[in-house]
């Protein structure tokens, strides 16, 4: 596939193209199947090796692999052919927001006990005059 | 006298950069024979590796073996890596006079590749370890033979040429490159370099996944990248000697640049690296089988016969 | 030479097909028992076989044949995946980040059975149970320490409403050691965020369990 001045072209001309080497270390063109709530945009391009014909690009500057939400999550894994944008997912009412990873941070998840107290501690009895 | 500096400058500063990323093409290299891609994430496609690989191995820790001769520890890779870059100094780069203009430099470079022995003795006898002493005995065996094959093979060109000096021998090769009469000669002489680099397949008193670099196993730092870097000058060494003795450099039908040079070096550097892709490791025993058994015998009834046809023809110089 | 030029004919007509670009195919030896030594009653000496042997010798045939194939898969393209931005292929039945899954009215499936916290090989669940305020049979405490399950899968298998099932997330990695204890149901809950998959995994796959 040496065609580099094609995608160099649908990539925007050789100063985008610079800019998308230094983020994604690799100059890859594709059709955009979809956008999802956080701004990130999903690619594919079938004429790539198969097993590497959809990828990600991610909005924010410091980018996780754990902010795709779970509806792309599926598409982007190759467990299923269809993108949220074909086959939307069957809305609950109790869907939550994802949420990426957010070790390291401070609002990571800290565990803590469920029950209640087995032992109810000893209230002294207040001297009352 | 500035100008003697000068040129030693221009000539020694593009080389170490040579040597640096040659490291990075070396993976780059092995990687795409193997349908990967080799170090793309650091630079832009990896080419600032190099650099970063430098700052990594600059600021590990340097620690030294404790009852060993430190003056011997230290020593032996700046020795490794002066030799290598005092052997460039002899190399006509631009088929004018090279930076020490010598009518020898045949022999002045047969002589500090024998002195290269050394620093592999010493690094193995000053790493105070019964390992790294295996390996570096190994090494310098290896290396010691294989240098009696390619002083045979020096002396077959020496023949056709008449003379001892680089810039002479790259005059010769106007009409027609050494390679088409002495091409069994060639094909020795790129074997011996490879063992006398230590490079695959003759690489097993330092082969990188299983013994954990051999011979400078106790080596960190600052002294790691010394010999790792010497390493790489030496294969850049044994490829310019190869193309200035057989490959006509920088001559090319009759027209003579150095590009020509560059082009020639970097087709052997490619190839030892190819070798590097392709071949398993030879085992000791065969690999001196090789040199004492087949290269040497060869070598040296080329030696008989190259004067005995150059005779009968009448065309001795 | 002509198997090497036949395969670049089929390069350039079949573009999309793996070809070795310098590689000639030998023809297969199936058929013919093999020496591993070169026994001196079996070596041929006629001149055909003797010369063969020779040019192998000193031309390095096997060699030069050993570096056109590393040539030839020099030009095939890399297979290395860009990781954050392309990632590899999984399967619906992919076990990893564990979630409690609800019914679609909301309620919480998990009936404190305690099948999963009994079948589970590593012991990693924990559980205690107790009646809530509606009298329905629910859990108070639900913990599954993520560092001590092996993820094989076996109490989503266990469980009989399908209340705990292993969600397809495997990017949750963490710093601390604490994190990974997943406590009741409030990380698992957020199984809530991975609902939307897990549901359409469990569609491509419920027939085969």
């Amino acid at each position: 596939m040496f065609s580099w001045w094609r995608t160099m072209q649908e990539s925007g001309g050789l100063w985008n193209s610079i800019k998308i080497i230094y983020r994604r270390s690799d100059l890859r063109v594709g059709t955009l199947v979809g956008e999802d709530a956080n701004g990130n945009k999903y690619y594919e391009n079938l004429r790539y090796q198969f097993g590497r014909h959809r990828f990600v690009d991610y909005k924010l500057k410091e980018f996780d692999a754990s902010q795709v939400p779970p509806e792309w999550h599926g598409w982007l894994h190759y467990m299923t052919d269809n993108p949220p944008t074909k086959v939307p997912p069957v809305p609950r009412k109790f869907h939550a927001e994802h949420q990426a990873n957010w070790t390291g941070t401070t609002k990571d998840y800290v565990p803590y006990s469920t029950t209640r107290p087995r032992i109810q501690s000893w209230i002294p009895p207040t001297n009352k005059q | 006298m500035m100008i003697k500096t000068m040129q030693t400058i221009m000539t020694f500063l593009p080389m170490l950069l040579t040597v640096a990323f040659l490291t990075l093409m070396e993976r780059k290299m092995l990687a795409t024979s193997q349908m990967r891609k080799g170090p793309n994430i650091v630079g832009f496609y990896g080419l600032l590796q190099p650099m970063a690989d430098a700052m990594k191995l600059m600021m590990k820790e340097a620690n030294k073996p404790n009852k060993t001769n430190s003056l011997l520890f230290t020593l032996s890779p700046m020795m490794s890596m002066s030799m290598a870059l005092t052997t460039w100094s002899l190399i006509p780069l631009h088929n004018k006079s090279p930076q020490s203009d010598t009518s020898m430099s045949m022999i002045m470079m047969l002589a500090l590749s024998s002195l290269s022995v050394y620093t592999i003795l010493l690094t193995g006898w000053a790493s105070n370890s019964k390992y790294s002493l295996l390996g570096s005995m190994r090494a310098t065996a290896q290396m010691m033979s294989y240098e009696m094959s390619i002083g045979l093979m020096m002396l077959c060109v020496m023949y056709l040429s008449s003379s001892l000096s680089l810039s002479t021998i790259t005059e010769s090769q106007m009409n027609i490159w050494f390679l088409m009469p002495l091409f069994p000669a060639f094909t020795m002489l790129l074997m011996s370099s490879l063992a006398e680099t230590n490079r695959t397949p003759f690489d097993l008193t330092e082969s990188e996944s299983e013994l954990v670099s051999g011979f400078n196993v106790e080596y960190s730092a600052t002294l790691f990248t010394l010999l790792f870097l010497a390493e790489y000058t030496n294969i850049l060494l044994m490829s310019a000697i190869l193309s200035m003795l057989f490959l006509g450099s920088t001559t090319m039908n009759n027209t003579s640049t150095p590009m020509m040079l560059a082009t020639k070096m970097l087709t052997i550097t490619y190839m030892f690296m190819w070798a590097r892709a392709t071949y398993p490791r030879t085992r000791y025993d065969q690999l001196m089988h090789l040199v004492w058994k087949s290269y040497l015998p060869m070598s040296l009834s080329l030696t008989m016969l190259i004067p005995s046809i150059m005779i009968f023809f009448h065309c001795s110089p | 030479m002509f198997r090497i030029s036949s395969n670049l004919y089929k390069a350039c007509i079949y573009r999309h097909t793996p070809i070795r670009y310098f590689s000639a195919q030998q023809p297969s030896r199936a058929h013919k028992y093999m020496y591993v030594t070169s026994h001196p009653d079996y070596i041929p000496m006629d001149w055909k076989s003797t010369m063969d042997r020779n040019a192998q010798t000193l031309l390095l045939t096997e060699l030069i044949t050993g570096l056109m194939v590393v040539i030839g898969s020099m030009f095939k393209e890399p297979v290395t995946i860009n990781y954050p931005f392309e990632k590899g292929p999984l399967s619906p039945r992919f076990r990893g980040e564990h979630a409690l899954r609800r019914y679609p009215n909301g309620e919480e499936r998990c009936i404190a059975c305690k099948l999963c916290e009994a079948i589970c090989p590593a012991q990693a669940i924990t559980i205690e149970a107790e009646e809530r305020e509606d009298g329905s049979r629910r859990t108070t405490r639900y913990d599954i320490d993520m560092t001590k399950c092996i993820y094989c899968g076996f109490c989503q298998e266990a469980c009989p409403v399908d209340a705990i099932v292993e969600g397809p997330n495997f990017e949750y990695s963490t710093e601390t050691h604490e994190e990974l204890l997943y406590n009741k149901e409030k990380l698992l809950n957020n199984g809530d965020r991975w609902e939307k998959e897990i549901a359409a995994n469990i569609d491509a796959d419920f027939l085969y369990r």
